[in-house]
């Protein structure tokens, strides 16, 4: 399954023990060592104790490289704040952030308050030589609205390395010093913010009615940053801290904050601060920029150089590898399955030769394309002049490659050669082209494989125990039974772990399709994670086609079925989904429960460029509501994703409960990433502020657009620098 | 069952960091069946570069100084004025006229250099200027073209002993710059060829020393 499972948890007081800070620094210092991509910058702006750039408490009008990703931890007083910043364009900058405030209902023990918050800040000036930088903001504006607060921010630098920040705030940032609101003058509605929220169920709502209400105050600060390794930041701050003076005993003598900043080389930041002349808090920050992978090119052996036609025939006559004397297509198969290309088939018609593969070795479809070409060059007779490369996903041709014989010897060392080795190729659909009778088929059906590999899934924000993880191993198989046709499954045993812990059962009021997950996680005996026959093929041109029938996932089994429209060269692809699912039993065997559904959705993908995807999903979900989900993802060159969606169907938000409907942001990173090699697997994780029954959908495996995309046209040119690598 | 220990701190956003999913599973794999591997390229490399050398292919000797590397590269291919050498765990390098035109499997690769302008000159130890062109990739699968301004300047002579042959060599220094980085290259060349040499390959690998091994 691929969503991180959040238990649903109250913002009520809650029971729990947190301790020691550090252990997360502890972490971030590992993380930061594994990845060592240094955000480091001179004269780089720092991050607030918001998990956002800033002064102290204060923001600012400085926005750091476009792409920055930075998590942050910091703790004072009894208050804990755990950030995630994106830098999601330019001048817009996104935060996740999952607080715990102690003390927040009252002294004592138990009145701790778990709190996931959002911000989204927009600079709508960019620091000129005599134009300042200038940044509106809104903090946690569709949460629980405690630290709910807007601002604009305006900072400029006197000289390099010292900025001054001057600016104005209202809700939390309006409570110090403050004044009418100057915004009354428009519409005196502005003078007064209507309250934070009531109860539970309010909460997730984005509260448009409450955005520049009531007081406002003004704050401002100065960054002095002397070298690239120190930052020293003073604020006069706006924020009076109420709740904290009055249930925590926070005390608030002065309203000037300081901290001081030491950059280490591995992109960690360590901040310590002083609030309000009474309170001492440590930070630590690791910012890195996911588009840069810490090895560029990559550790992966070199790859066969091109071999010319002139010496063609005799190095196709000599020995490569092992199989001295064997048929061509064992040969070509031999040399393609060293470089980490699978030969499905080979066929040779006049001058094309046409070859069928499987990339198992490489995330970057063009290097999978650049050493199947390099080999052929080795290995095919003089006589052919034209390589078709046909990539097959899951059984299917994804698309055709036209590669000249020529063009491959002129551009191997061309200066140019990634470029115009791109401009030459000849990008095509594929379908139609599946079966060759007359191209010898190299693998044999059927085709077994398995492995038995080390996993882990986790659950988030449950007040008990913010994070809760089980390890095991799972055992998986896939049988081909003939191109596109594939039975699979994967059988997993939870060998240590917390996620069965959980108390929280599900109180939703509506079908209980995700929430009562705990349930699942509560088996101690294995768990079918999925047994599944699934069918790919191509209707027609630009059409694909999936029916995948067993257990689906952990907790649906059924029937679906899928149809995507893609043409190879085109941005956007339509698809549809129809779905009978039936709930399995919490043991995740094969027995069902009686709770089943039909569900299915019209989609549409497009590649905005630049690596922004945008899709929308709309139709009817796992409880039988309707609805839309909208998502956004934006991936980097390198296959690192960061990306955000939300769900609203005709559940109301009263009757989804917490939250008030399904939203939750998604982090993938490519192995080839961290490791420096290519490999098609990597990390991802999906983080929900809660998991509740409405707006969820069914996971199915292998879906189409995911598997078919990154072997056509504007995929293919974004990674073509990997075609000689 | 083993129950884990309560987790110390709330830190979800690390965790993902070191979360799985479907298509995500773990860095290792405990077993399974045979897949392609690039570890399994590597005899077959190592192999074709002791038939090389057996059959008396042209070697070179090359250091790479940052990492303090010292490894022989024996030629695998020539077309025209380009060269490629291959170690004997599958690095290569490319050359024209003595000139490094790239390199594979060094993490931080030079992808291509444009030396057409450069070449001419330093083989001639002709002083001028030339521009250079230099294309790494750029961390997201995308090139990255640095050009440079190359001074090329010779630096007089000098008495070289290589396997005990006495060569004498003009020393070809090129000083190349851009706006954010510089870098300069030295050529011992004689009969005009390039019979050593020391040249930056980028900023994640540094230099390159290399020389032909006379036999």
């Amino acid at each position: 399954m691929a969503l991180a499972q959040v238990v649903p948890a109250g913002i009520a007081p809650a029971r729990g023990l947190y301790g020691r800070p550090w252990t997360g620094f502890f972490a971030l210092s590992a993380f930061a060592l594994l990845t060592a991509t240094s955000a480091l910058a001179q004269d780089g702006p720092t991050y607030s104790t918001y998990g956002t750039i800033g002064l102290i408490d204060m923001p600012t009008g400085e926005m750091p490289a476009d792409g920055e990703l930075a998590i942050s931890v910091n703790r004072y007083n009894g208050v804990l704040r755990n950030s995630l910043t994106f830098q999601i364009a330019p001048r817009l900058s996104g935060t996740f952030r999952y607080s715990i405030i102690d003390n927040y209902f009252g002294p004592g023990d138990d009145q701790e308050l778990y709190d996931r918050s959002f911000d989204v800040s927009y600079q709508i000036s960019q620091e000129g030589d005599l134009t300042p930088g200038v940044v509106v903001g809104l903090r946690d504006f569709g949460g629980t609205g405690v630290l709910a607060s807007e601002f604009v921010a305006v900072s400029k630098h006197l000289r390099p390395g010292l900025v001054v920040t001057g600016g104005i705030g209202w809700g939390r940032l309006g409570s110090y010093g403050s004044f009418d609101n100057p915004l009354g003058v428009i519409n005196d509605g502005f003078e007064t913010r209507p309250s934070g929220f009531d109860d539970i169920g309010d909460t997730g709502q984005v509260s448009f009615d409450t955005f520049f209400r009531g007081p406002a105050a003004l704050f401002g600060g100065v960054e002095w940053r002397p070298s690239d390794r120190l930052a020293f930041k003073a604020e006069y701050s706006s924020d009076a801290y109420e709740r904290e003076v009055e249930f925590a005993g926070f005390e608030r003598r002065s309203p000037f904050n300081f901290a001081a900043t030491y950059r280490m080389d591995n992109g960690v930041d360590l901040t310590g601060f002083a609030l309000h002349g009474s309170e001492f808090g440590m930070m630590a920050t690791l910012a890195f920029d996911p588009g840069k992978a810490r090895f560029t090119s990559g550790r992966e052996p070199a790859p066969p150089p091109v071999v010319p036609v002139s010496l063609a025939d005799q190095r196709a006559a000599a020995s490569w590898g092992d199989v001295q004397g064997a048929p061509l297509a064992a040969r070509v198969g031999a040399a393609l399955k060293v470089q980490g290309v699978e030969l499905e088939s080979l066929s040779i018609t006049g001058s094309t030769a046409t070859v069928r593969i499987r990339n198992t070795g490489y995330d970057a479809a063009p290097q999978a394309l650049g050493r199947t070409a390099r080999v052929l060059t080795a290995t095919l007779p003089a006589s052919v002049g034209t390589f078709r490369i046909v990539p097959l996903a899951r059984g299917i041709p994804a698309s055709a490659v036209t590669l000249r014989r020529a063009d491959l010897e002129e551009l191997e060392l061309a200066p140019d050669g990634t470029w115009q080795s791109f401009a030459r190729a000849d990008i095509a659909d594929a379908a139609g082209s599946r079966f060759d009778p007359a191209g010898a088929p190299l693998r044999q059906y059927p085709d077994f494989n398995w492995n038995l590999r080390p996993y882990s899934q986790q659950a988030f924000f449950d007040p008990d125990a913010p994070v809760r993880a089980d390890a095991g191993a799972q055992l998986s198989f896939g049988l081909d039974l003939a191109p596109g046709l594939i039975l699979s499954g994967a059988v997993r045993q939870k060998l240590v772990g917390n996620l069965d812990e959980s108390t929280r059962d599900s109180n939703s009021v509506i079908q209980r399709v995700r929430s009562d997950v705990v349930e699942y996680d509560r088996t101690e005996e294995a768990e079918i994670s999925h047994l599944t026959g699934e069918y790919f093929f191509r209707p027609g041109p630009d059409l694909y086609g999936r029916v995948t029938a067993g257990y689906l996932e952990r907790m649906y089994g059924g029937v679906s079925g899928e149809l995507l429209w893609k043409p190879v060269e085109s941005r956007l692809a339509l698809g549809a989904e129809l779905n009978y699912a039936r709930q399995r039993e919490f043991d995740s065997g094969l027995g069902f429960q009686d709770y089943d559904v039909v569900t299915g959705h019209a989609s549409a993908y497009y590649d905005f460029g630049g690596g922004y995807l945008g899709q929308l999903d709309a139709g009817r979900y796992l409880a039988g509501d309707w609805g839309a989900t909208f998502g956004l993802d934006r991936e980097f060159g390198n296959g690192f994703t960061v990306g955000a969606f939300f769900t609203l169907t005709d559940v109301s938000f009263e009757d989804f409960g917490e939250g008030s409907f399904d939203k939750g942001i998604r982090i993938s990173i490519p192995l080839s990433w961290l490791a420096g090699e290519p490999a098609q697997r990597g990390f991802g994780s999906v983080i929900r502020p809660t998991v509740r029954d409405g707006g969820a959908r069914l996971e199915v495996r292998n879906r189409l657009y995911g598997l078919t995309r990154s072997y056509h046209g504007p995929e293919l040119q974004d990674n073509w620098g990997r075609f000689w690598r | 069952m083993i129950r884990a220990i309560r987790p110390a701190l709330a830190l979800p956003l690390l965790a993902l960091l070191v979360s799985g999913c479907e298509r995500a599973a773990a860095l290792t794999q405990f077993a399974g069946s045979e897949t392609a591997s690039f570890k399994q390229a590597q005899p077959a490399v190592a192999a074709d570069f002791d038939a090389r050398v057996q059959a008396g292919a042209p070697l070179m000797i090359a250091n790479l100084l940052e990492r303090n590397a010292l490894t022989t590269f024996v030629l695998v291919s020539e077309r025209g004025g380009d060269r490629i050498w291959r170690t004997k765990d599958n690095v290569t390098i490319s050359t024209r006229g003595g000139l490094l035109t790239s390199t594979r499997a060094l993490a931080g690769d030079l992808m291509s250099a444009d030396v057409a302008e450069s070449q001419p000159l330093v083989l001639a130890a002709r002083p001028g200027l030339a521009v250079r062109i230099h294309r790494y990739m750029d961390g997201q699968n995308g090139i990255e073209i640095d050009s440079y301004v190359c001074e090329i300047s010779p630096r007089g002579s000098e008495d070289l002993a290589l396997d005990g042959v006495q060569i004498r060599a003009s020393v070809v220094a090129e000083t190349c710059t851009n706006p954010d980085n510089d870098f300069e290259n030295f050529y011992w060349v004689s009969g005009g060829a390039v019979v050593q040499s020391l040249q930056w390959v980028g900023p994640d690998v540094g230099a390159i020393s290399m020389r032909g091994v006379i036999r």
